[in-house]
């Protein structure tokens, strides 16, 4: 089955070949994914029975999950509302935009 | 009188707007609680429960202090005037048990007596608009604060210095609400320790220990309890009031040597909408349609209606009750949310509050940039949703008629983007791309990289995409 992107707002859960969960991976039923600080609003992804694995390779951030889980948008309006994760792995991409002052390119933060 | 509803009248159809908004009145009533009709009614709550009514009846003035303290107050009496594991279980199920008394009881007897249909008819125009517009739009920001706050006491993250300005009053207010709740339960030795870690406090003399091990640990059903174990945002950037208030029940709790735990509450008005049921939708039944329960349910119902109309949040324990009055002032903008660009949108009696534009918190010193804000400050606001409801109140439009700018790229796909380059005087020249949310019509901006030339290149490269990739996962 095609698995699908998850858009969910700012931050994208891009479906990647199966890998298995480094030994180091981080076991949970959820995840705080990206966290806005001040606004309270948080991205997390939850499972309600099989743990969701999280874990950074190379620079980059994956999560993987034996069933299907959701990912929420907690805080203030969510108004990204709940989405439905397919069982696998995905890598956790954060939009990033442009720091004018700095001249170099930040995570947006929503 | 009616024992069964399995069909609205006409009349009784075209009263659920109305009987909705008179709830949503009460749920958003500002001023003085009316603590005598609490005193009555919160009795009869913790009788319905089978449990004896406690002698210490705590009044605080915003949920801050009433959050803290109830959970220092718990774990003082745990330590010092019980022990074991069944008393923690016992105390930890009271608001429960008074809850499963006054509101699911109630909710379960409506619900065998009231077709399905009706209910879920009843349930949308009343209950979900009730809900909606209380707890959704008002409440939930103040949930979300308070529980930060304990969560910042349990950890010990009580961020950092707070100034030498700040009023003390808070640090008595959590003080004297422990001392208050804890009542003669304790000896001399604990509340002279409860006294003396307000000196603690002030001092700021507190040791930060903020213990992460448990984001990992957490193997527990998902529900309102993982949330605070696992934590979201560490109250470090709170208003000075708060840390204060964390730095002071953590300060009392170390000094006692006691383990804080988020306690049991209930929301009083801001609860009228329910979860389900709630006090709009069941006394819609008993008010509007006539249904009588039998006695039992009918004062289970009263009792409850009565405590939700006369007060804020409450601690039921099962050796004293903290309750909260009104708050002092709620402001909300068009669609209802809590809003206002002047001064803090909800606030209680003692100060305590939260800066809201248009639903989105900002810190104090966030709100107060906000209002100095130049256009480069407001188009490079570092969080995008707090950046968005600003330009709500100062649209893009209005925002760059002086500035100088050229439209680059201009598309209609993925929503529609429009990509400027704009000098701006503290700036220079910059790339931003204007559009609207693809989970609402709220006006987004952002900066884009200065070699950016395609609005949809720039995006889904911002989205570490390809335009392929990007219009593909649009679609799924």
């Amino acid at each position: 089955m095609e698995q699908k992107v998850n858009n969910h707002g700012d931050l994208i859960l891009y479906p990647v070949k199966f890998a298995k969960p480094l030994k180091i991976a981080s076991k949970s039923l959820l995840h705080i994914l990206q966290d806005s600080g001040a606004t309270g609003n948080r991205h997390e992804v939850v499972s309600k029975k099989e743990p969701i694995y999280r874990w950074t390779k190379d620079g980059k951030e994956f999560i993987s999950c034996s069933k299907d889980y959701s990912i929420h948008h907690v805080g203030g309006d969510c108004e990204h509302g709940i989405q439905i994760v397919q069982a696998g792995t995905r890598e956790v991409r954060h939009e990033m935009e442009h720091d004018p002052w700095k001249d170099e390119l930040r995570v947006v933060k929503d | 009188m009616s024992t069964r509803i399995d069909k609205l009248t006409k009349a009784q159809e075209a009263a659920m707007p109305a009987y909705a908004q008179k709830w949503i009145d009460i749920g958003l009533k500002t001023g003085d609680a009316d603590w005598e009709t609490f005193d009555k009614y919160m009795p009869v709550c913790y009788e319905k429960a089978g449990l004896k009514y406690p002698k210490n009846v705590v009044h605080v003035q915003s949920p801050l202090v009433g959050g803290l303290a109830a959970s220092v107050s718990d774990a003082i009496l745990k330590k010092y005037c019980k022990g074991g594991a069944v008393d923690d279980a016992v105390d930890d199920a009271v608001g429960d048990a008074v809850r499963d008394a006054v509101d699911d009881a109630v909710g379960g007897a409506v619900d065998d007596a009231v077709d399905d249909a009706v209910r879920d008819a009843v349930g949308g125009a009343v209950g979900g608009a009730v809900r909606g517009a209380v707890r959704g739009a008002v409440s939930g920001a103040v949930d979300d604060a308070v529980r930060d706050a304990v969560r910042g006491a349990v950890r010990g993250a009580v961020g950092g210095a707070v100034g030498v300005a700040v009023d003390v009053a808070v640090h008595d207010a959590v003080r004297g609400a422990v001392r208050g709740a804890v009542g003669v339960a304790v000896d001399g030795a604990v509340r002279g320790a409860v006294d003396d870690a307000v000196g603690v406090a002030v001092d700021g003399a507190v040791d930060v220990a903020v213990d992460d091990a448990v984001r990992g640990a957490v193997d527990d059903a998902v529900d309102d309890a993982v949330r605070d174990a696992v934590g979201g945002a560490v109250p470090t950037t709170g208003d000075s009031m708060t840390k204060i208030a964390i730095k002071t029940a953590y300060s009392i709790a170390t000094k006692i040597g006691v383990t804080l735990s988020f306690h049991y509450w209930l929301g009083g008005q801001f609860w009228v909408g329910g979860w389900y049921w709630g006090n709009a939708l069941v006394n819609f039944f008993f008010d509007v349609c006539k249904l009588e329960l039998s006695k039992d349910i009918m004062e289970r119902a009263e009792a409850y209606r009565k405590v939700n109309e006369s007060v804020n949040y409450i601690w039921p324990n099962r050796d004293f009750i903290i309750v909260c009055d009104r708050p002092k002032h709620i402001l909300r903008d068009s669609d209802g949310r809590l809003h206002s660009t002047e001064e803090k949108a909800i606030v209680y009696k003692d100060g305590w509050g939260l800066y809201m534009i248009h639903g989105v918190k900002f810190t104090e010193e966030q709100f107060n940039k906000a209002k100095m804000a130049s256009v480069s400050d407001i188009l490079s606001w570092e969080d995008i949703d707090q950046r968005s409801v600003l330009l709500r109140e100062r649209p893009i439009e209005k925002l760059l008629e002086s500035v100088k700018k050229k439209l680059i790229d201009k598309t209609d796909e993925c929503g529609g983007y429009e990509l400027w380059e704009i000098d701006l005087k503290d700036i220079g020249k910059a790339k931003i791309l204007s559009y609207k949310g693809w989970s609402s019509e709220k006006p987004y901006i952002k900066f884009a990289p200065s070699d950016s030339l395609k609005a949809l290149e720039t995006v889904a490269s911002l989205r570490h995409q390809t335009v392929e990739e990007l219009k593909e996962s649009l679609k799924s």
